[in-house]
Parts: structure tokens; sequence; C-alpha cells
């Protein structure tokens, strides 16, 4: 009786996409459900904006599928289910901001009203700006009204903040987050893991083709092993990574070690009888950054980290 | 695999397919092409300033006929050009900046935003010759007001060639600079062994059968015949209906692979 369809709003399965003899994406597997908010991370180069291409449609999978609101990608944006802010993509001059998004509003079947985009993308002071002479900032939010003058159930966002100044990027995830957000699915690609950690509900790590984590901003900090303790002491690296509850530490520059604790009590413990010069001694819970970086150590493998080996 | 185009199956985000509205879009974006062209004096200075300069200082010689002949000349000059530079470089410029990668994100199709480039190219020839024509009308060319619209019709028709070849230079480019180069040299290149600068029976003779393999020796030869009422041969008009041709087909394929995303 009831036939329900998948809810997600993107579903990738399996998707591998090749250029000639270089794989982009290894059977790379991503969903999004309604009113979920993802982030996207990876180094430069791990296939995000294949991935981009390929669930708008730009691009065919070499094998796998891809469905975006249960249909295939194209249709999808022919149907307005997806609204996308490319990277960097530039908007023409001799024009004015509120014709482009005008001429966005005609290009789908179900437009929001213009003036709202506008509004939401927090961009209603610039419709009667010439589109060739705006600064970065103002052009993401040009860029995103015309992302949302679709009223797409997916929203997908490339490095939407990567113009942009501390606070312009707040004031554009406070909309994202509010009245923008509600039903609607949000995918976004970042290299600002501050915003992920802050923002996301979920978030999905990309490297090398491959996906190496997925899960809430939490639990892939947590693939940093817990906890982050820095000292300063005259021990080297080597020798504090050796201690019981350190999974592994790094010399930084400023004179302190960072080790990444499994169970920093112990290692605090054992740490101030061995090496007694050990100070300026800070705790913290590791984050997406100390997590992001510790995937990147480890060669972007999956799985949880291994034991630093004796 | 499985089917979900049935009605009765709701979709997972519960929207209906999109009707079909074929024009919708594609008017949208001639429309906002065709405005962005009205909207840029500088690309209807650039095309127009050349030979409405070369038209005055050289109208004091000859007889009306060679006036008329000069006129005719300059205003193919102008409307080859309107077609040039209201693709090529601002087509690069696009590409390159991902706008119409943006584009491509949208519902409107490929060919629709050829349609657009096109239209810009077009319209800017037709705003040139009609400039140049008007020099032509109140000047001491004395073209009458239908020859003068004549002129403008045909050389707006003419301009599918050197719009196509602005398409063919915009997608093929990888910066702007270079494009707009590439269409500097195509402009002049094409105009002068065109013979659009200095009339082609003044040419020796092996620059003389180049010319009359280019198209814009055509264009030009349609255009004398306009303005000193002569009858329009249909040869000039076949042999530019084969370029255009020819170069609208690398243009498609050119801008395929320009657009072709990564």
């Amino acid at each position: 009786m009831n036939a329900s369809p998948d809810p997600a709003l993107l579903d990738l399965r399996g998707v591998t996409q090749r250029y000639g003899s270089t794989t982009v994406l290894h059977g790379v597997d991503l969903h999004v459900a309604p009113g979920e908010t993802v982030a996207l991370l990876g180094p430069n180069g791990a296939g995000k904006s294949t991935l981009v291409s390929v669930l708008l449609g730009l691009a065919r999978p070499v094998s796998g599928t891809a469905a975006v609101c249960g249909r295939p990608p194209a249709q999808a944006v022919a149907d307005g289910c997806v609204g996308a802010m490319l990277q960097d993509a530039g908007l023409p001059d001799n024009t004015r901001v509120g014709q482009l998004v005008e001429l966005f509003a005609a290009l789908y079947p179900r437009p929001m009203d213009v003036g709202r985009a506008l509004e939401l993308a927090d961009a209603a002071d610039l419709r009667d700006r010439p589109s060739g002479a705006l600064s970065g900032g103002q052009a993401q939010r040009v860029r995103l009204a015309l992302a949302l003058v679709a009223d797409p159930e997916l929203l997908v966002l490339d490095e939407p903040t990567a113009a942009m100044d501390p606070q312009v990027r707040r004031t554009f995830w406070d909309a994202l987050s509010g009245e923008i957000g509600g039903e609607r699915g949000l995918l976004f690609a970042t290299h600002h893991l501050d915003e992920a950690q802050a923002v996301a509900d979920r978030v999905v790590v990309l490297a090398g083709g491959r996906i190496v984590a997925d899960g809430t901003p939490a639990e892939v900090a947590a693939r940093a092993g817990g906890t982050i303790v820095r000292v300063r002491t005259e021990a080297v690296a080597a020798e504090l990574a050796g201690l019981p509850g350190v999974l592994s530490a790094v010399d930084e520059s400023g004179g302190r070690t960072a080790m990444t604790c499994s169970d920093s009590d112990r290692a605090l413990r054992v740490l101030l009888e061995t090496f007694p010069d050990a100070r300026d001694i800070e705790v913290r819970p590791a984050d997406l950054e100390d997590a992001f970086l510790t995937m990147a150590a480890d060669g972007w493998t999956t799985g949880v980290p291994a034991p630093a080996e004796a | 695999m499985t089917s979900t185009a049935s009605t009765a199956v709701p979709h997972a985000a519960g929207r209906p397919a999109a009707p079909r509205r074929p024009l919708g879009p594609t008017l949208a974006y001639v429309r906002l092409e065709v405005l962005r062209t009205v909207r840029n004096p500088r690309a209807v200075l650039l095309t127009t300033m050349v030979p409405v300069l070369l038209l005055l200082t050289l109208s004091g010689q000859g007889d009306a006929t060679d006036r008329r002949e000069l006129l005719a000349s300059m205003a193919a000059y102008g409307a080859i050009g309107g077609g040039l530079f209201a693709t090529g470089p601002r087509l690069t410029a696009e590409r390159v900046s991902g706008w119409l990668r943006q584009l491509r994100a949208t519902p409107l199709s490929p060919s629709a935003a050829v349609l657009g480039k096109g239209a810009a190219g077009l319209l800017l020839a037709l705003i040139s010759s009609a400039i140049v024509g008007a020099v032509g009308h109140f000047g001491n060319a004395g073209i009458s007001v239908a020859q003068w619209a004549e002129l403008v019709l045909a050389l707006t028709l003419c301009a599918t060639v050197t719009t196509a070849l602005g398409l063919l230079i915009g997608s093929s480019f990888r910066s702007p600079e270079t494009a707009q180069g590439a269409t500097m040299l195509s402009y002049i290149g094409l105009s002068a062994v065109g013979g659009l600068w200095v009339p082609p029976s003044q040419f020796p003779d092996a620059l003389q059968t180049v010319a009359h393999v280019l198209p814009t020796y055509h264009v030009g030869e349609i255009a004398r015949a306009i303005a000193t009422g002569g009858t329009v041969g249909a040869g000039h008009c076949a042999i530019i209906a084969a370029w255009a041709l020819v170069l609208g087909v690398a243009a498609t394929v050119a801008w395929r692979r320009g657009t072709a995303v990564r």
C-alpha cells in the first residue's frame, strides 16, 4: 500500500568516476536526508568537485548510481529539486544582480519569489548593483540567492565561504541554519573545519576518491583518539609517543609537543613522573581539525587509527 | 532499475516532474544576453569607432559610387566586428570564470546558451551596421532609408559567419586575453584581406584569389550591391551560408569540448 520511496534527497551508491586512466572516485556512497546538513571535507584533489559534478548531472559516473530526490541528477536539476552554488563561479558583467536572480527564477519550473531569495541570502541590498562590481563576500551572497531561487529540496554549496571574512561567514551560516533550512537538505564542501563542526549534522571526509569517515562531528572528531594534551618539555615527541595512553605525539612550532591520547589521565600521571620538567600543560577534547590532521598523518586510511607501534 | 516515473508513486521530495516548457528558459536567457549587449557601450564603441572614422576621413575622394561602396564596406566591417566581439573574448571570460558551468547546473539547455550568445553577436552586428549606415544616410554617401534598412538586415544575417567564428574562438582559448588577441587578428585579417578597407580590385592577383575565398569578401560584395542599387548575387549568399555552416559546426564541437566538466 504505502509505497515509500527512498526518502533520501541525495543517494549515491558505488559511484566511480574515471578520467582517462585516473580514477577520481572509488565507489562512493553518500546519502543526505531531508532537513540534514552534511559537510563534505577532504584535502585538495580528493574528488569533491567531481562528486558535485556527478550529483548535478554534469558528469556521468563510470559505474554506480546517483539519484537526487529519487530521480536521475539531470532530471532533478531540470525539475528544480537541486540548487547549486559552485566553487568560484564568476558572475557575468554588464548586468545587475536582480536581473541575474530573475534569470535563474525564469529557468526553474517553481521558483521562489526573487525578492525573497535575495532576502534569505542577505543580498536584498545588492539587487540594483552591477554584477561585475561586487566584493568576494557580496558575490557569494548573490550566488547563494541564485541557488536558492530554484526553491530546491537539496542545496549544494561548493566552498561557499571561501571569499568571506569571519564576520560575514557567521552571518552566512546563521541564515542557512535559520529560515533557509527547514526540510531542505544541505550538502556543503568546505576547508573550514570549524564551520563543519559548528553547522553540520554529519561530516563526510573524502580523500583520494574514497569516503574515509562519515558520522556526526563528534564521532569523526573521536577518530583523532579522544583527547589532545599539549606540553612543554625537554623530551622529544618520540619519547612521549611511547608513554602509556598516548597514541601519537608531534613536535609543534613554539616548542610544545601535542600528544593524541586514548587515556589522557593515565598519560598525564606517567608524563609528570617521567618528565618532571613538563609544564604549560593544556588538555582538551579532540576536534574535527585534530581528526583531520590525524587522518592525513595516517595516509587517509579508513577505520580507527592504529595505536602507535612500539 | 526501478521505475518511479508513474504518477501514483510520490517522489521522494514530493515534487512532481516539471512540465515541459522548452521556450521559457531559452527566451529568458536570450533576453538577458540582449540586455547585456545593449548595456555595453564599450563594445558598441569598439565596433563602430574605426569604421565611422575611416568613413569620415576617406569619403572626401572619388565619385558618388565610390562613396557608396566605401560606406557599404565600412558597414560590413562594423557588422563583422559586432559578431566577433560580442562573442569571442566575452565567451572565454564566462567559460573560464565558471559562469557557464553554473548555468549548466540549471535547467537551461546548452543549445539555449549557444542561442543566447549568438543573439548577442547578431544584435551587436545590427547596432553596428545601423550606426555606420546612419553616417551613410545623413552623410555624403546619401543612401536612401530603404537602402540603409536593407543594409542593416543583410549585414545582420551575414554576421552569422563571424558570430560562429566568435563562438569558436570563445570556446577554444583558455584565457580571455588570448581570445581577445585571436579575435582582433581575425577581425583585422578578415577585413583587410576580404577587401573591406581597400577594394579587392586593387589587390595583386594572388591576394585577390585569397580574398575571393574569404566570407568577408562576399559580405562586402553584398553590401556594395545594396548601397549602389545593384543586384545581390546568389553565389555570394551561398558561399557565406557555407562558411556559416562550417564555422557553426566547428563552434558547436568546440563549445562541447570547452564546457565539458571534469
